[in-house]
């Protein structure tokens, strides 16, 4: 299928093992994290030395100190919540981007929650204060206080955000009306600024609150600007990648091979993956997530995408001289991550890219690594004559596993035995415990490789798997 | 996170939080100088002060000095307001402007003080403690006083007027009109309650 003889890169031989780099990687985070619960912790600082629970002693200034510190603790979590999804170097390099991904999902609602309590605590507080009933407040709120309707403005956003995001939401509604709706929440954050400003009790004329919160909202802001729409829209424009070549890999994959200038400058590892938009007009809004399905080089890049409907069945059958944008890169399923001399690459499937492009550029001799290939059909697998022609170079170990699966609890094949996964595992790879371990496939499929590792002791810092996720 | 750094962050957290409540409940009056001071305008007006010192006559100018005195009625600090000798107070060092602040420069422990309802209007807040002593009002403290765009200088003006007119029978400070209603309205609320 390839027309020209397989070009690899040559892995680079300076690879560093060992088990410092998880140690590094778990510091990093853990002051990633405090730094996030200092900014929760720092803002409840400000309002008891501030004297907020002294000052409650009946029922509206209790709700009073209750709506103050909910709208302090809300706003900082807001604040984390969406530099999560800024595709922050600095965050993604740690955690990945589907780890910082899934936390922005968990804080969704919690942020909500207590911006909500904080709407309604006012509410009441002030109805109580001014003895009207609560709808009356409510006009009156909006109507007569200062930049209050653009504060309701905004909640309303933040709900419907939140509740487009629910699951039984986002399963009925397309990706993007879903992404649009998303884009408000940056207006809604917007609009809600003013108020906490002029009408808000804790930052007005409070010298290390304003500091603190001036700070914080400008490091998120340009963050997110530079991250989230500066720099990506630079390398659009600056690199200008077109299609050049499109190759047929198996009945329902497509190879893409994408040129443009600068091309060595991209940057990217092996295993990474890079958000495509085709910049046509009716499609330049969809961004889709592929991996690199050969390592990084001077030439082009490739991204191996299967058909599953939609915008992948539309990429299998586009025309070279196209158009397209690469975002990226993202991911830690990358060689950073490995600690062993011995590495097990496992795949099924369309996860194949990723592990091909790992095995064609990590560091090894001869026997160091293992691939576990899992297909439908041995005659129709994608990529299979390549992995094949790297195994056979670089004296890897490939097992193939084709055709329907063994039970339903397995993640292999039939091979008319009856032999459980683990036993299988151990003979194809006997030093598993001592390896790390590579996973690409569908989820559930990943689950239960990830169980058999972690049964055949290989510790959970040297699993590596990745989910799509955005 | 890892469980003993998670362990550590949890134990560090407490203490944090338990010294700035302390903090809190030890000396309110420290931020809400800071406060008035950033309002910059606001002149000392509403202390009747306790003849206290040369220090006194600096601190009267100062706009952080009144804004604590005022704020010093507001809490259950009047056992100690008698006193003239009265200490400054160190936990107000934040600003400069507050150092030679007394902590209580309140004359009024013979008067009873009232609380009024708090005033939401729309360019802030107000809520005012309100001293009468031989039915007549003698001080008036800033519970809560916020307002935007230099209407914050308002209320030192509305203090003295309010003890002049003995209620909230004066006039308007023009361009802070809003100010002014709120003001009244959270007056008449306290003085309905003696």
């Amino acid at each position: 299928m390839n027309q020209q003889p397989l070009q690899l890169v040559t892995p680079n031989p300076r690879v560093r093992l060992g088990q410092r780099k998880v140690f590094v990687l778990k510091r990093a985070q853990d002051v990633i994290e405090a730094i996030a619960w200092a900014s929760v912790v720092a803002v409840v600082v400000f309002f008891l030395i501030d004297g907020g629970i002294k000052g409650v002693t009946d029922l509206p200034t209790a709700l009073n100190a209750i709506s103050r510190l909910t709208a302090l603790v809300g706003t900082d979590l807001l604040m984390i919540h969406m530099l999560l999804v800024a595709r922050v170097p600095w965050i993604d390099k740690f955690y990945g981007h589907d780890k910082a991904t899934l936390a922005h999902k968990k804080l969704g609602k919690p942020v909500l929650y207590f911006i909500v309590a904080h709407f309604l605590a006012s509410l009441i507080q002030f109805s109580i204060t001014n003895s009207q009933n609560v709808i009356a407040t409510l006009v009156w709120l909006i109507t007569d206080v200062q930049d209050m309707l653009t504060a309701v403005a905004a909640l309303t956003l933040m709900i419907l955000v939140v509740v487009t995001s629910l699951n039984f939401a986002r399963r009925k509604m397309s990706y993007e009306a879903w992404f649009i709706v998303h884009l408000m929440s940056y207006a809604a954050v917007l609009l809600a600024v003013p108020h906490i400003f002029s009408t808000g009790s804790d930052i007005a004329g409070k010298p290390a609150s304003t500091i603190f919160w001036v700070t914080l909202y400008l490091f998120v802001a340009l963050n997110i600007v530079w991250y989230r729409a500066a720099k990506p829209l630079i390398r659009i424009f600056g690199s200008s990648m077109k299609i050049a070549n499109v190759v047929r890999e198996s009945s329902d994959t497509t190879s893409l091979y994408l040129r443009g200038k600068n091309i060595d400058k991209l940057g990217g590892a092996s295993g990474q993956f890079y958000f495509l938009r085709v910049l046509t007009p009716r499609r330049w809004f969809k961004a889709h997530p592929f991996s690199l399905s050969a390592a990084p080089n001077n030439h082009y890049m490739r991204f191996t995408i299967g058909n599953r409907g939609d915008d992948t069945a539309f990429l299998q059958t586009i025309k070279p001289g196209t158009r397209v944008a690469v975002e990226g890169p993202f991911g830690v399923f990358t060689e950073e991550r490995r600690t062993q001399e011995k590495v097990v690459l496992i795949a099924s499937g369309i996860g194949i890219p990723p592990i091909r492009a790992l095995a064609e550029s990590m560091a090894s001799r001869p026997g160091d690594i293992t691939i576990i290939y899992r297909v439908r059909d041995e005659e129709d697998a994608s990529l299979l004559a390549e992995v094949r022609e790297i195994a056979r170079i670089r004296g890897f170990r490939l097992y193939v596993l084709p055709g329907p699966r063994a039970s339903l609890k397995s993640w292999m094949n039939n091979d008319g035995t009856n032999n459980p996964d683990l036993a299988r595992l151990a003979v194809m790879a006997p030093w598993i415990s001592e390896s790390d371990v590579y996973i690409c496939g569908p989820q559930i499929w990943t689950e239960l490789v990830v169980s058999s590792c972690t049964r055949a002791g290989v510790p959970a810092d040297r699993i590596h798997a990745e989910e799509f996720a955005w | 996170m890892r469980t003993p750094v998670r362990s550590i962050l949890s134990v560090v957290t407490l203490g944090v939080l338990a010294t700035s409540y302390q903090i809190g409940q030890a000396a309110t009056s420290a931020t809400f100088a800071s406060a008035s001071a950033q309002g910059g305008t606001t002149t000392g007006t509403a202390s009747s002060t306790p003849t206290e010192s040369s220090s006194e006559s600096t601190s009267a100018a100062t706009p952080s000095a009144s804004a604590s005195a005022t704020q010093s009625a507001t809490a259950t600090k009047k056992t100690t307001a008698a006193t003239p000798s009265a200490t400054p107070s160190k936990t107000s060092a934040a600003t400069p402007t507050a150092t030679t602040t007394p902590t209580a420069t309140k004359t009024a422990a013979s008067g009873s003080t009232q609380t009024s309802s708090l005033v939401q209007y729309r360019y802030g807040m107000v809520q005012l403690a309100v001293t009468k002593s031989n039915g007549k009002i003698t001080d008036i403290g800033l519970v809560s006083a916020s307002a935007t765009s230099g209407r914050e200088s308002a209320f030192s003006y509305l203090v003295d007027y309010a003890i002049q007119a003995n209620g909230s029978g004066f006039g308007n400070l023009s361009g802070a009109t809003y100010t002014v209603d709120a003001f009244k309205k959270a007056l008449d609320s306290a003085l309905a309650k003696f």
